[in-house]
């Protein structure tokens, strides 16, 4: 953990980006996404300068920290790119409703592309980033977030896109409202929720995760160790080498969702099998479970190294399927409820971390 | 009959092809300024098998020149990006990330304006010409002679690209435009990248089609010429001269597309050894697989079409070393000095192509000078290259369904005739020439991909309107209608947005319209 303040670098940049999209869990934008962002981040810091992270010691725990996430399809992100003015919008639309004023940019989703946003609004308006977040990892829900389980506020809540186009949400089910502002919004849109006090935010959230990120970016452009020696660095194992030999998705309910069958290459004759929906979030042998939500599971190409997401996994690739232990805030029973396999619809319990390998 | 000619980095190779026979082949070495080398070749095939030039109906060629003049920065224009999208896009603007040196060569003018659209077909911004009529002055001002127009979405409705064009053509007659959604896919950044790189080359592919021609006519060929894309089928020569980019991976496609025809095969791994490298592929329905990552092109990240193909460093001139700790073969290789360093040749170099000769799978050069070689050592390489490929091969498959692979290149010799989960190895005639042959083959295609909204009971719909679409493509591309094919369809439900909007892709291709050829 980072536990002084820390000037993050434009050198720095690509190295954190492939440690948010290893805590995407294969989604929350992958690395072809992630990339725009990452670039994004480097332009404004051309500009602007490096961004102040700060250590939860070092945080003013009376300051107030703006969350600042991307809701919908990251695909449409990479064709119909920010304006960089959606956050800054946002803040401003949502301190005409409330007045708590932002010192410091705090983080929401730190897995995927939202893992980098809110640098970027901390890098513009020169604010701090204070390091904790809402998830540790990437999850689909907005109400997903160790946040939200202590209680803390998320509405009102400010949705922009790119045009300048605006609403403030304030309301319960702010979800279903909010994808629904999305889509019209053109199929992403950049939310900034009322700003948390630090004290709290530090209390309820998952700190340290941006320097989690950072560590888990050294370690996995270490391409000179092996895969199972970066998992173990990692803290997690190497689940499978395998290729992938089905893939199947639909698109019913709220988002896609699919099963993805994997030949090893690494064991004689045997399959892994990954469900996901917007991440990867069960891994089953012979139909027992292997690795369950809310523990990571990454998908790496076995030629490039780099993490191949939900979206972008394709039949007759060959990747490592990793593992990585959750955050321990997720791990405990009052708060698996929202993000262990049956909140994802699935007929199974959280199995606690292990080493299958 | 047509001829096939393939420009590679050492070797012109050419064939003179009628039907399915080839009737002539013939390699020459590479000048730098390309012509020369093809009008050697084209003269190689006139002394190997007597023609009519007036009998000669189309020429294809496949060359790596332009990917060469960009990785080399050489004969480059000075190029715009004209974005269109604001108030979108803005905090990515044109040539971000790009390394300096490139970046200066072309100028690097970028100019963000309104336009654009949204995934579903809304317009972002209305177009704004007077806007655009400033960059026209400003683009004159700075001598700009080529310029890419990208806006966002413009593979749902690339009208606003060719609006933009008009109103720049109309203030600067000479520019040469490039269109991002004719070069490139999904990702606005990727495709604008693939469509400046595509307006630098623009003066250039004026020369080298003007060259071509000439050097054609000059043996009184008057026969239309194509240029083979990255995907395996032909652009004319005029479209070459508006879409050079589309050149870039011409070379092993050209190779595997190749062999698949020299075996008859459609659905097959193509294997090309050559002196240096070793390209495995996979074809299905005789079209390359396409890689699905994007691609660096220069430090340049792109996205246009290019095949997936797995190379690795062993050939026919790798070299074979004995080390403590084992074999090593390759990745270096005496390249085109085979004839040289190689123990069969005189010289003092072990080989891959000495240990081919010492176990008898070929007949080149002094076997004499390789007698003294170890069995074991012998065994031992051939056992190490069989496994190489056995694994690239194993990589490539999408089925555990046995797979025929088919072994073209002069290194080849090489390979076994039993490798593990290999249904049979195929080695067709001609398979040197390969690659010019791949150019000869006359198919063009079409291709569509974009974000559809799919209304449950309406996917058939849906995926029969995209399949469509491309068919249309192709034909306009000048395939003969009766023979376009679909050859790839792929629906992806786009991650984190409800409702149903998916990415569907849809690739046809058909056969050249040649009835009306000179």
């Amino acid at each position: 953990m980072v536990t002084r303040m820390h000037l993050l670098q434009p050198d720095e940049v690509d190295r954190l980006a492939l440690g948010v999209v290893m805590l995407g869990s294969g989604g929350g934008g992958g690395e072809h996404e992630t990339h725009a962002f990452a670039a994004m981040l480097r332009h404004e810091m051309r500009q602007s300068g490096p961004v102040t992270v700060l250590s939860p010691e070092e945080a003013d725990p009376d300051g107030y920290g703006a969350r600042v996430g991307l809701i919908g399809a990251p695909t449409v992100m990479i064709e119909k790119l920010p304006s960089g003015q959606e956050a800054e919008d946002a803040l401003k639309a949502l301190q005409a409703h409330d007045s708590t004023e932002a010192t410091a940019v705090v983080g929401w989703e730190v897995g995927g592309c939202n893992g980098l946003l809110p640098l970027i609004l901390a890098a513009r308006l020169g604010l701090p980033y204070v390091d904790v977040d809402g998830m540790g990892r990437a999850f689909p829900r907005i109400d997903q977030t160790t946040y939200d389980a202590a209680g803390l506020p998320t509405t009102p809540l400010a949705i922009t896109e790119p045009s300048g186009n605006r609403a403030v949400l304030d309301a319960t089910g702010i979800e279903k409202l909010a994808r629904t502002v999305m889509v019209d919004f053109g199929g992403w849109a950049m939310m900034v929720a009322k700003p948390l006090k630090l004290a709290d935010a530090l209390k309820a959230g998952i700190t340290g995760s941006l320097a989690r990120a950072l560590e888990l970016g050294e370690i996995w452009s270490q391409q000179t160790l092996s895969v199972d020696e970066r998992a173990k660095a990692s803290g997690g194992f190497l689940v499978a080498r395998g290729k992938v030999v089905e893939v199947w998705r639909e698109s019913v309910g709220d988002f896609p969702r699919g099963t993805v069958a994997l030949r090893r290459l690494d064991a004689g004759d045997a399959y892994v099998r990954l469900e996901m929906q917007g991440e990867y979030l069960v891994a089953l042998a012979d139909g027992e479970p292997l690795v369950t939500t809310p523990d990571l599971l990454c998908c790496l190409d076995a030629e490039s190294g780099k993490p191949v997401s939900t979206e972008r996994l394709r039949f007759g690739a060959i990747v490592d399927v990793v593992a990585l232990p959750s955050p321990p805030q997720w791990v405990r029973e009052e708060m698996l409820g929202r993000v262990d396999p049956r909140a994802f619809g699935y007929d199974l319990d959280y199995l606690p971390f292990r080493d299958v390998s | 009959m047509h001829i096939g000619i393939d420009v590679g980095g050492t070797n012109t190779d050419a064939v003179l092809v009628e039907g399915r026979r080839v009737l002539a082949e013939c390699k020459k070495t590479t000048t730098a300024d390309v012509t020369t080398g093809i009008i050697e070749a084209v003269n190689g095939l006139q002394t190997a098998h007597e023609f009519e030039p007036a009998a000669v109906k189309a020429v294809m060629i496949g060359t790596t020149h332009f990917v060469n003049a960009v990785v080399e920065g050489r004969g480059l224009a000075q190029t715009a990006a004209v974005r269109l999208g604001l108030p979108a896009t803005k905090a990515l603007p044109p040539f971000v990330d790009w390394p300096q040196r490139l970046r200066q060569v072309i100028g690097g003018h970028g100019y963000l304006c309104h336009g654009g659209h949204e995934y579903d077909g809304r317009v972002i911004s209305p177009l704004d010409e007077d806007e655009l009529r400033r960059v026209a002055v400003d683009i004159a001002e700075k001598g700009v002679r080529s310029v890419a127009i990208s806006s966002v979405f413009s593979l749902v409705n690339g009208d606003f690209e060719r609006q933009a064009a008009e109103i720049l053509t109309a203030e600067v007659p000479h520019l040469l435009v490039s269109f991002s959604h004719e070069i490139g896919r999904l990702g606005l950044l990727e495709r604008e990248n693939a469509t400046i790189i595509n307006a630098a080359l623009r003066e250039l592919a004026e020369q080298i089609a003007d060259g071509l021609t000439e050097s054609l006519t000059a043996q009184g060929i008057d026969a239309p010429l194509f240029l083979s894309q990255n995907d395996g089928t032909l652009m004319d020569l005029e479209y070459a001269r508006c879409y050079p980019v589309a050149t870039f991976s011409s070379g092993p496609t050209n190779s595997m597309r190749g062999g698949a025809f020299l075996s008859g095969l459609d659905e097959c791994a193509v294997i090309d050894v050559g002196g240096t490298t070793t390209d495995v592929g996979m074809l299905h329905n005789g079209f390359p697989r396409e890689a699905a990552s994007e691609v660096m092109i220069s430090g340049v990240r792109t996205n246009f079409r290019m095949p997936d193909v797995l190379s690795i460093g062993l050939g026919g001139g790798s070299v074979v070393r004995e080390e403590k700790d084992g074999l090593a073969i390759g990745p270096d290789s005496v390249g085109y000095k085979l004839a040289q360093q190689a123990l069969v040749f005189g010289g003092d170099t072990l080989t891959a192509t000495d240990i081919a000769v010492a176990a008898g799978l070929a007949d080149i050069g002094d076997p004499a000078r390789v007698k003294h070689l170890d069995r074991t050592l012998v065994n031992e390489v051939l056992d190490h290259v069989c496994e190489q490929i056995a694994t690239q091969v194993d990589r490539m498959r999408t089925s555990p369904a046995p797979l025929p692979v088919v072994l073209v290149g002069g290194g080849s010799v090489l390979v076994p005739d039993e490798v593990e989960g290999v249904s049979g190895i195929i080695r067709p005639e001609h398979h040197a020439f390969a690659n010019a042959i791949g150019a000869a083959i006359a198919q063009v295609g079409g291709e569509v991909d974009r974000v559809f909204t799919i209304d449950p009971n309406r996917r058939d719909e849906v995926l029969d309107s995209a399949r469509q679409e491309a068919v249309d493509k192709a034909v306009a591309a000048g395939a003969r209608a009766d023979s376009v094919r679909i050859v790839e369809v792929e629906e992806i439900p786009l991650a984190y947005l409800p409702g149903n909007a998916s990415r569907v892709r849809a690739r046809a291709v058909g056969d050249l319209v040649l009835e009306d050829a000179r």
